[in-house]
Parts: C-alpha cells; sequence; structure tokens
C-alpha cells in the first residue's frame, strides 16, 4: 500500500559558485596539480582493489573513490563506477555532519556512513569517509570510498520487494571506524554481528580503510610539494576550468525546455508500468535537469534518494559535455537538479530505496533522448537500460561457511550517429565496472557458466545497428539462494532518427531439474537447487538512423559474424538483398 | 549429524555459612525492594504502553559473580535468562577488567540472550564507592521496533531479517551517553520516538536498582552481606530440593505440538522428559526435532528460561526466586535443535516453544503427581503487533500486546480465566490507554463463552477481542495452538483453540487464521481474536450440577454447551419435569 506521503515544493540543489581565487594560479603547476591529485584517487582505487577480499570488489568494481577538498569539493574521482562517483560529497557531507562537523574530526579518524537518504544508495553501498589532516594539523580535506559489501544484515542479501528502509539492511549513521587512528571495537563488531557473511564484510572492510588511508597519504604528498598556499590557488583555478569546460558546450546549445519519457517496469511489489518524465532546461551555459514532475514515491523499492538523483544527473552531463576529461567539482557548477520531496527522485525517510540504480540508470537516459530534441547526433539511442544485478548466496556444504557473490550484467548499448552501439557492454552508470571472470566466478562459487556468449539478432536496426544483447547460463552445482533484478522486461530500447528498437527486452530463465523454464524479472530469494540453470538474457541497443540507410557491407560483415541471422537480415536490411539481385 | 548433548546447571552453593538467619532475610527483602524500585523506574518513566502498561520487560539483581541476588515479579519468560545477558554482554566488551563505572551496555544477540533483537537487555555493573564491582542491575524490555524485516514476524528465514544485532556495545561509557550508538539504535528503528523514550526509562531503572544495592551493601557492609547472600542461595535451593525429594525417582515424558514453524503448514510435535533423582530435577530437551527453517526456535538462554519458569512456579514455594532456587535444576539440550539453534537461526518466535514447553513440563509430572499441576491453558499468549503512520503528522507509531487466554483447570478448583503462565507478570493496555493513543476503538473484550475444557473442574474461559482500526495499519499476529486443542487433566475433556479473523471493509472475511505477518488492515477492518479457553480437570459428569448451573448464569456457558458436557446436571430437572 502506498502511504500518504504529501509532496512537497521543489527544490534546487547545485554546487558553490566559483570564488574567483584562481586566476593568479600558474596554468602549468595547476596541470601538474590535476594531475597529482588524479593519480593519487588512481592509488585509492589500486590500493583497494589490491587488498580486498571479494570479487564484486576486485574484479567488478563495485566501488568509487574520490578526494575533496576541506570545502568538500571534489578534487579528483578515479574512473570507478560512475553512479556512485556523483554522490561521493554527500556522502562526505552527510558523514561529517552525523559526527558532529569539522570540529569534531581529528586526524586518523574513518567514519563509516550508509544512510540511503545521506548517501543516495542502498545500505549494502557504505561509505568509509577519513579527514585529511596536513601534517597531522590543518584540515586540508577528505577521502572518500562508496562500495558494495555482500550482505549488511536486513531482509535478504539484496532485494526487489522491500516496502520501507528497514528491511534494506542496517544503517550505520556516521560512526566512526577508526577514532585517531585505532579501530572502534564496538563498531567493528556491530557490523560483524550485523551481516550474513562476516568474513567478507571484514576484508573488504579493512581494504577499505587502506585505501582511505593510501589517499590520504597521497593528498599530503601533493600538498607537500606544492605547498598550501600555492595548492589551494591551483585548485580555484582547476575547478573554473572544469566548470569553463562544461559551459562552453551548453552555450553552443540552443536554450530551450527539452522533455522526454520513461518507463519503468513495475515498482518491485505491483505490477504496473511507471512513466516518468524528465525535463532539460538550457539558459545560457547553465543546465538545469527538472525531476520535479516525477511520479510519487513508490510502495516499492524503486525510489531514487536525491544524491543519486543528482548524480544520474552529473553522469549524463559529464558524459556529453566534459570533454572526456577527468571531471571535478568545477565541472558540477552549471548544473541544477530539481526535486520534489516526496517523490520517487527525491523519496523521503523511511522510503524504501533499495532499486535506487533502476530509476537512476534510466533517468540518466532520458536525459540523453531530452538532448536528443536539440543535438540528435550528440547522443546515443538507448541501451538496454538495465544491469541485470545478481546477488548470490549459501552455505559451503563441506565447511558450513556462509558466501556471497554478486555481479551486473553486461547488455547492448545504443547506436548513434558515428556508429554502431557496442556489444555486451556494462551500462554506461557502471561504465566502469566488468563482470567476473569465469575462471574466478568456478573456482570460487558452486556453479560452471554452460553459456556465454552474444545473442544474436537483439540489435535495433538502423543506418548504424544497436549493439548485442548477452546469453549467460549458470548451472548450480550445490544450493544457493538468488536474487534476481531484471528491468526494462516491457520496453524495448528505443532507436534514434528513424533507427529501430532493440529486438529483444532483458529477461531471465529459470531451468529446473524436471525441465520446466520458469520467467523470471525481479526474484527475491529465489531458490536454485543443484543441476538447476538460472538463464540470463539482455536486451540489445536501439539502432541510429533509418535501417535503409544502412552500408550492405556492414550488414553481410553482421552476417558473417554472426551477429544476425540472414532473417534477420532480410527483415530489417531488404535493401541489402535486392542490390544483389539486381547486381545478378 | 548427532551432536554432543550439553547439559547446563548452575554453580553449587560453598557448603556451610556462617550468616545470621535474621540478617539474612532482612538482605533478602531488601533486595527484592531494591528490584521492585528498578521496574517502578521503569513503569513510571518509559515511554510505550507496551512497556509502562503491559510490562513487558523483566527487572534483576546479580553479584559479581553473575548470581541473581533478585528479580521483580515482571516476564516470567525474561527472568531466567538474564544471567545470560549479563554473562554475554561483559564478555563481549572484554571481561570484567574492561567494565567502568557508570557504564551501561545495550546487548541483543538472541544466541547468547535467548530472545529476539527487540527484547533488548541492558546491563550495567555496579561498584561500591566506584572502585569495587559488586554486582550488576539489568533490563530487558521490549523495544517496538528495531529494524529487520518487520516490526514483527513470523515468517524469517535467518536471525538478520529478525532486527539488527547489537553485540554488547557501551550505550553508556563512564556515565556519559555514547552519541554514536545512541544514533545508531535511533537510525535503525521505525518508531526512534518510542525507542529512545524506553531506553532512557530502562537507563533510569538500571541506575535506580544499582543505587538501591549500593545502599544494601553498605547497610550491612560488603562481608556480611556475602555471607548473607551465600545464605540466602543455600535456602533458595533447599526449598526446591525439599519439593522434588517427595517426587517419586522417575523419568516423565511430556508431549507438545506447534501448529507449524511459520514457513510451512506442517505441525511441529515435540517431547520434553523431565527426570527427577534425588532432589534434582533434569529437564531433558535432547529428543525436540532440529532447528526449524522458520522461526520458531528457542535458544539455549530461553529454553533454560522457561524450564526455570515451569520448576520455580511450581516448586519455589511462593516465594521470590534467586539463584539458590536454580541449583537443583538440570537442562539437557542437543545443539542444532529446535530448543538450541545456533548462528544464523531464525528465532523470532523463540517465545512459543519456551511457553508450551512450561505446560509440557506440567504435563510430564502429570504422570507422577496429578494433583500439583493444572491441565493445559488456551497455550499461547496471542501476541499482535499494530504498526502504522499517524494520518495527521506522518508521525510512525507501533504497539503491540500478548492477550490473556483461560487456564487449566486442577484438582483445587477450576482454571482462571484471563491469565497467562508465561507472561504471569504482565497486562494488556487498558481500552482507554489503546484508544486514546492508538487509531482504533476496541469494540469487544470479553469472556469467550463455552471456551472452557469440560471437567469436575472445568477450564477457565478465554477472551473475545475486537479491534476496529480507524486508520489503515498494519498488522503481526503470532497466535499458535489453533489446531491442538488445550489438553485436560485426570480425565477432563480439552478446552477450545486460538482462532482469529479479520473482516475487511469490503466484508471480505479472513480467518481463521494464527500466524500473518505484516498484514495490511485499512480503515474500517475489523480484527477479531478469541482466545483458547482452559482444558479441564476430572470428568465432567462429576461435576457439581450446582456449578453448572451457576457457570450458565454468570453467561461462561450456554445451556447447550451444558447440556452436552454435563447431561448429569439435568437428570434431576428432567426427573423434576417428568414428575
Amino acid at each position: 500500500m502506498t502511504q500518504a506521503v504529501r509532496a512537497s515544493e521543489p527544490r534546487t540543489y547545485r554546487a558553490a559558485p566559483s570564488k574567483n581565487l584562481g586566476e593568479d594560479a600558474d596554468p602549468v603547476t595547476t596541470e601538474v596539480v590535476r594531475h597529482s591529485l588524479q593519480v593519487a584517487a588512481n592509488y585509492m582505487k589500486r590500493a583497494l582493489v589490491r587488498t580486498s577480499f571479494s570479487p564484486t570488489i576486485y574484479e567488478v568494481l563495485d566501488f568509487a573513490a574520490a578526494i575533496y577538498d576541506r570545502e568538500v569539493r571534489m578534487l579528483a574521482q578515479a574512473p570507478t563506477l560512475p553512479l556512485f562517483m556523483g554522490t561521493m560529497n554527500f556522502c562526505v557531507e552527510a558523514a561529517v555532519d552525523a559526527v558532529g562537523g569539522e570540529d569534531a574530526l581529528e586526524p586518523g579518524d574513518i567514519i563509516l556512513y550508509n544512510d540511503p537518504f545521506g548517501t543516495g544508495s542502498h545500505q549494502q553501498d557504505a561509505a568509509l569517509i577519513m579527514p585529511v589532516f596536513y601534517r597531522d594539523e590543518t584540515l586540508i580535506g577528505y577521502t572518500g570510498i562508496k562500495a558494495h559489501l555482500q550482505d549488511v544484515g536486513g531482509k535478504e542479501p539484496y532485494s526487489t520487494d522491500t516496502v520501507d528502509v528497514f528491511q534494506e539492511g542496517t544503517i550505520f549513521p556516521g560512526l566512526k571506524l577508526y577514532k585517531r587512528g585505532e579501530l572502534s571495537d564496538e563498531v567493528h563488531r556491530l557490523l560483524v554481528a550485523n551481516s550474513r557473511v562476516p568474513k567478507y564484510v571484514v576484508g573488504d572492510v579493512e581494504a577499505l580503510v587502506v585505501a582511505v588511508r593510501a589517499g590520504a597519504a597521497a593528498l599530503c604528498d601533493v600538498v607537500d610539494r606544492f605547498g598550501l598556499e600555492e595548492f589551494e590557488t591551483c585548485v580555484e583555478r582547476m575547478y573554473d576550468h572544469g566548470e569553463a569546460v562544461i559551459r562552453s558546450y551548453f552555450e553552443k546549445i540552443p536554450d530551450g525546455r527539452y522533455v522526454a519519457h520513461g518507463m519503468m517496469d513495475n515498482n518491485g511489489i505491483d505490477t504496473d508500468s511507471i512513466p516518468f518524465e524528465v525535463a532539460l532546461e538550457v539558459e545560457g551555459s547553465t543546465v538545469r535537469v527538472d525531476y520535479s514532475n516525477s511520479p510519487p514515491m513508490q510502495s516499492g523499492p524503486v525510489n531514487c534518494p536525491i544524491a543519486s538523483t543528482v548524480s544520474a544527473t552529473r553522469m549524463a552531463i559529464m558524459w556529453i559535455a566534459g570533454g572526456g576529461d577527468n571531471v571535478n567539482e568545477g565541472h558540477f557548477r552549471p548544473v541544477e537538479i530539481v526535486t520534489r520531496p516526496g517523490t520517487m527522485f527525491d523519496p523521503v525517510w523511511p522510503a524504501p530505496n533499495f532499486l535506487y540504480f533502476i530509476p537512476a540508470m534510466q533517468g540518466m537516459e532520458v536525459i540523453l533522448r531530452a538532448m536528443s530534441e536539440v543535438m540528435p547526433e550528440a547522443v546515443p539511442a538507448a541501451s538496454d537500460c538495465d544491469i541485470q544485478a545478481t546477488v548470490w548466496w549459501g552455505v559451503d556444504e563441506e565447511t558450513g561457511e556462509p558466501w556471497a557473490e554478486g555481479m551486473p550484467h553486461m547488455g547492448g548499448q545504443g547506436a548513434w550517429s558515428k556508429s554502431d552501439g557496442q556489444s555486451s557492454l556494462m551500462h554506461p552508470m557502471e561504465a566502469a565496472a566488468r563482470n567476473i571472470p569465469c575462471e574466478v566466478y568456478e573456482s570460487r562459487d558452486p556453479w560452471l557458466i554452460t553459456k556465454f556468449e552474444l545473442a544474436p539478432d537483439t540489435c535495433g536496426p538502423g543506418q548504424h545497428r544497436g549493439g548485442l544483447g548477452l546469453d549467460m547460463d549458470y548451472t548450480m552445482l550445490a544450493e544457493s539462494f538468488v536474487t534476481v533484478v531484471i528491468e526494462r522486461n516491457k520496453s524495448k530500447a528505443w532507436g534514434l532518427a528513424g533507427g529501430g528498437e532493440g529486438c529483444r527486452t532483458n529477461v531471465a530463465y529459470v531451468r529446473r531439474a524436471d525441465g520446466e523454464r520458469e520467467t523470471i524479472t525481479k526474484a527475491t530469494r529465489l531458490r536454485l537447487g543443484a543441476g538447476e540453470t538460472l538463464e540470463m538474457r539482455t536486451a540489445g541497443g536501439g539502432g541510429y538512423g533509418p535501417a535503409a540507410l544502412r552500408a550492405p557491407e556492414a550488414v553481410l560483415a553482421d552476417l558473417r559474424e554472426g551477429f544476425i541471422t540472414e532473417d534477420h537480415a532480410r527483415a530489417f536490411y531488404p535493401h541489402v538483398f535486392e542490390a544483389s539481385v539486381a547486381a545478378e | 549429524m548427532s551432536r554432543e548433548l550439553v547439559t547446563y546447571r548452575v554453580a553449587g552453593g560453598s557448603g556451610a555459612v556462617d550468616a545470621d538467619p535474621v540478617t539474612t532475610e532482612v538482605v533478602r527483602n531488601s533486595l527484592n525492594i531494591a528490584a521492585n524500585q528498578m521496574k517502578r523506574a521503569i513503569v513510571r518513566t518509559a515511554f510505550s504502553p507496551c512497556i509502562v502498561e503491559v510490562l513487558d520487560f523483566a527487572v534483576a539483581i546479580y553479584d559479581r559473580r553473575i548470581r541473581m541476588l533478585a528479580q521483580a515479579p515482571s516476564m516470567p519468560i525474561f527472568m531466567g535468562t538474564m544471567n545470560f545477558c549479563v554473562e554475554s554482554a561483559v564478555a563481549s566488551v572484554g571481561g570484567e577488567e574492561t567494565l567502568e563505572p557508570g557504564d551501561i551496555i545495550i546487548y541483543n544477540d538472541p544466541f547468547g540472550m535467548g530472545s529476539h533483537q527487540q527484547d533488548l537487555a541492558l546491563v550495567m555493573p555496579v561498584f561500591l564507592k566506584d572502585s569495587e564491582l559488586i554486582g550488576y542491575t539489568t533490563i530487558k524490555g521490549h523495544l517496538l521496533d528495531i529494524g529487520g524485516k518487520d516490526p514483527y514476524s513470523t515468517d524469517t528465514v535467518d536471525v538478520f531479517q529478525e532486527g539488527t544485532i547489537y553485540p554488547g556495545i557501551k550505550l553508556y561509557k563512564r556515565g556519559v551517553l555514547d552519541e554514536e550508538m545512541n544514533r545508531m539504535l535511533l537510525a535503525n528503528s521505525r518508531v526512534p520516538k518510542m525507542v529512545d523514550g524506553d531506553i532512557c526509562g530502562e537507563v533510569v531503572g538500571c541506575r535506580t536498582g544499582a543505587a538501591a544495592l549500593i545502599e544494601v551493601v553498605e547497610r550491612f557492609g560488603l562481608e556480611t552481606f556475602n555471607r548473607a547472600t551465600e545464605r540466602m542461595f543455600d535456602h533458595g535451593e533447599s526449598i526446591v530440593r525439599s519439593y522434588f525429594e517427595r517426587i517419586p525417582d522417575g523419568r516423565y515424558v511430556g508431549h507438545g505440538v506447534m501448529d507449524d514453524d511459520g514457513v510451512s503448514d506442517e505441525k511441529v510435535p515435540f517431547d520434553v522428559i523431565v527426570e527427577v533423582e534425588g532432589s534434582t530435577v533434569r529437564i531433558d530437551y535432547s529428543t525436540v526435532p532440529d532447528t526449524r527453517p522458520g522461526p520458531i526456535n528457542t535458544p539455549q538462554a530461553s529454553t533454560i528460561s522457561a524450564s526455570r519458569c515451569a520448576i520455580t512456579m511450581l516448586a519455589g514455594g511462593s516465594e521470590a526466586p534467586n539463584e539458590g532456587h536454580f541449583r537443583p535444576i538440570e537442562v539437557v539440550t542437543r545443539p542444532g535443535s529446535m530448543f538450541h539453534p545456533e548462528w544464523p537461526a531464525p528465532c523470532f518466535l523463540y517465545g512459543w516453544p519456551a511457553m508450551q514447553a512450561i505446560e509440557v513440563i506440567y504435563q510430564a509430572l502429570s504422570q507422577a503427581m496429578p494433583r500439583a499441576v493444572p491441565a493445559s491453558s488456551g497455550g499461547d499468549v496471542c501476541a499482535m503487533i499494530f504498526w502504522g503512520n499517524d494520518p495527521e503528522t506522518g508521525e510512525p507509531w507501533a504497539d503491540g500486546a500478548p492477550h490473556p487466554i483461560g487456564q487449566g483447570a486442577h484438582a483445587g478448583g477450576d482454571g482462571v480465566s484471563s491469565m497467562h503462565i508465561m507472561q504471569a507478570a504482565t497486562r494488556y493496555s487498558p481500552i482507554e490507554i489503546w484508544e486514546a493513543k492508538f487509531p482504533w476503538l476496541v469494540d469487544e473484550v470479553s469472556l469467550a463463552v463455552d471456551s472452557c475444557g469440560p471437567g469436575k473442574h472445568r477450564g477457565g474461559l478465554g477472551v473475545s477481542f475486537h479491534f476496529r482500526m480507524l486508520a489503515d495499519s498494519w498488522v503481526t499476529t503470532t497466535v499458535d495452538r489453533t489446531k491442538t486443542t488445550p489438553w485436560g487433566l485426570q480425565g477432563g475433556d480439552d478446552g477450545v483453540c486460538n482462532t482469529i479473523h479479520a473482516e475487511m471493509p469490503d466484508g471480505e472475511r479472513i480467518g481463521p487464521f494464527g500466524k500473518a505477518t505484516r498484514m495490511f488492515l485499512p480503515e474500517g477492518a475489523v480484527v477479531e481474536l478469541s482466545s483458547g479457553g482452559g482444558g479441564g480437570y476430572g470428568p465432567a459428569a462429576e461435576r457439581d450440577p450446582a456449578a453448572v448451573h451457576n457457570d450458565i448464569r454468570e453467561g461462561y456457558i450456554t445451556e447447550a454447551h451444558a447440556r452436552a458436557h454435563y447431561p448429569h446436571a439435568f437428570a434431576d430437572l428432567q426427573s423434576t419435569a417428568a414428575e
């Protein structure tokens, strides 16, 4: 049942404006500082990958690492999970607030924080925030990581059907896991006691600690090298430059309000589709993304807390306007986000948010779709619009030890004006994430990967065709449980500029021991017995431009490579065959 | 896999104690007063009716060796677990050496304290002159929500679904509130204001008990106090031993049956074996089923508590029990079984097998001493937990209460109506409090006519409650013993089972059912609980006809019931009519 929540007046989120303090900075030094910070952020990433315990972190890279200045402005981030990246300042702000503000921070402190209404993500995505003190005296900034922990209690390790935030996991509302460098035994025991897989959580959290410390040391090195004063001037200039990159892009776009629509399958509880609308307003060099017209907060877990709404927006805008550069605080300044508290894109306590990434991911594509109205050649058609997340768990039959594993899946990307869509790639929201190699999978987990291949004919036809989806089968060697999150099962990936829709939607099947095949979309705690198979089938991307304009040699190449069948080719690209007949 | 059995017994006494008997009695009663002060302090300061009215908590005072000095009459099934709460809490923070004056530990790991996470324990070490540890005060109280799947559940499959676990955390350190842990508690509750208010009340309770214990010790001096409590324990022990000495040695088996395990429909039968050997009584749960996939697993601490409840109520001489009363009791369990589950088994309904075990122990003992124990009661506490949001303010609320049932008849008389054993000290909230605080009207509270088991002495009557919702709400109902009637004794007949129905505003009638989790009740829905009646004692044919007619006159039974079960009461009338 939907709880009666009155949606409030819209609110606008924007990053603080420039202080214009960077004019005196040397541009060359600024570039060196910028890259040094980038290297520092990459250190964090590397440290985490080298030390973490679960493949979800070291193979999938289901985390983000970033460095902030004292005013919680983003200095640098490592190429990691994009949807997390734009939320990291919220994590720092909320964590610091929770413990009592800047004054309560001491060198060596590390704060654990995972309240979804602060971090923007579900509780599994816990943030570790470390204040960085220069020479143990002056607070100069923060390092922060948000990473997916395999289980933090709650109803299930992963859920599609929660009705409030309490079902979704234990909330750590800003606790100092380390106080002046000393582990808080109590906080640590709380983490351990509230996880189904305590060994995983301990291993991963220790790695997160290593990483925030590596980042802090690296930031201090950078400041040491240039001196605090010069460093500060340089970063002001760096921000202003970032801002200019984005502003120069939007200045070229005609002012106007561009509206596009998305369609989610359901809210995880009911079966009704959820249409929503996002408006993109360009006004001079400022871009305003307006979610205020979105549906009310949902009774199921497809609510996206504001931090992730902002992050999805930042992702979309950086993708098209960021000039391929690493982004910093300055890039965010021209971006305004309008939400209405009490709606799906700005839910309020205690709304369920477990599947927050579904609206976020689709919101991002709808922004691009809105952009296509004015700049069709700049943006792609729709992708599979999903990450087909699976999270598995069970108990080792030999040792009795609990285990858990999680992985997103790849789908076809949308075609665009310059080329075909990429096949079987992680959604842009998880652009830096990867699949777990089959060898790692099979050696750790009780299954065999019995199929892993591109799915022919799934691509949307067009002058440029969409990317191909994926077929991947897991055959179980022991009993386990799995939560499957399939979205965009009811809607195909849209084409652009006359391109066709993707030819398959996302779906999964379970092949039972008795041969029966069940269709799965969203399923929580699904039991799979030994010998049973989960078949993941991901969607193809939308096409770009009329199929009739596709170069015949490209169609024939696709046929040769097995990307499409002859039936598909004849149905969508008859001109290719007419030409060859005519030629005879 | 067959597992090594575990026998739990408390340490024995140290032999003859040189203590003045009069001083010992004064110390003993002073300690009971101290425990009662704790209880009173909580009742006066806690926030939710669940604590203030229902008294869903237990308070106790322990000595430094975690031997029970005194407990206030509060929730019986909690009381026998309190030493485990203290032991686990102290061990988890690092042992005695890490304790400081003013510390208060919160602890709610079910495998340590025996209950579901909502029943959070507070443990306070007590220091004499801020330097010498002399004991502990402790409280276990039901918090209305502590996160997890639901405020209350009947269908959990692991302990993590059941709420946030606080594995021994100092909420107060040297008397100062740890802001972090307080935030943690509030962040993980659906009703943070209620949890905040109740925990503050419990802190007051622990501190009140600590101050009172210090006063007692200061009044007598530590040495005299220690000697007196040793003697007090020995006396407690002798009361229980003298009872069992009179019972023939032997092995007596009682049979219980749970409706289901919460996740499947099958009944779950279990046996409890009571062995009397000299003055020692051994309660043996080793033959019970393996740990269930659903939440009807009773952690060892509550299995022991249920055993202590049964034995001290029977053999305790109506005195307030202390550590000594527990010495003659041995409890045998099998790790991995329903009465000794291990991490991460679901335990949410731990209290349900525990409460039935108490009656199964009596059933077993009835073979040796039929006159000492009653027939079965309605067999459940019929708990219902409601929650929702205030339609005006949006503020979340929750409330929960057990509901009384009919008690079993016994050799000395009819069973009492509208009471409970396991929750003997608890009450349900007064209707006025309920209606003033929560969005429902109580349309009916009445004794459930004809629910009593017939017999020479009839069982007590159950109670009918009708709640009419005035706003959209959710409810979890945990009603067991809906499939198996309360047994009679010595030829007495069975009572009537518990039932629950819900009537939706559109007229749809749901039920009868027993366990339901997060059932949505729209405004206008009515929940109807009819709790079971007790079993009868002795053949119905021997019931005094005057008593039958009196029951009809009082409206306890209908004439149809009377004619069906007590035809002899009408024989004279018929012969009169025939004349």
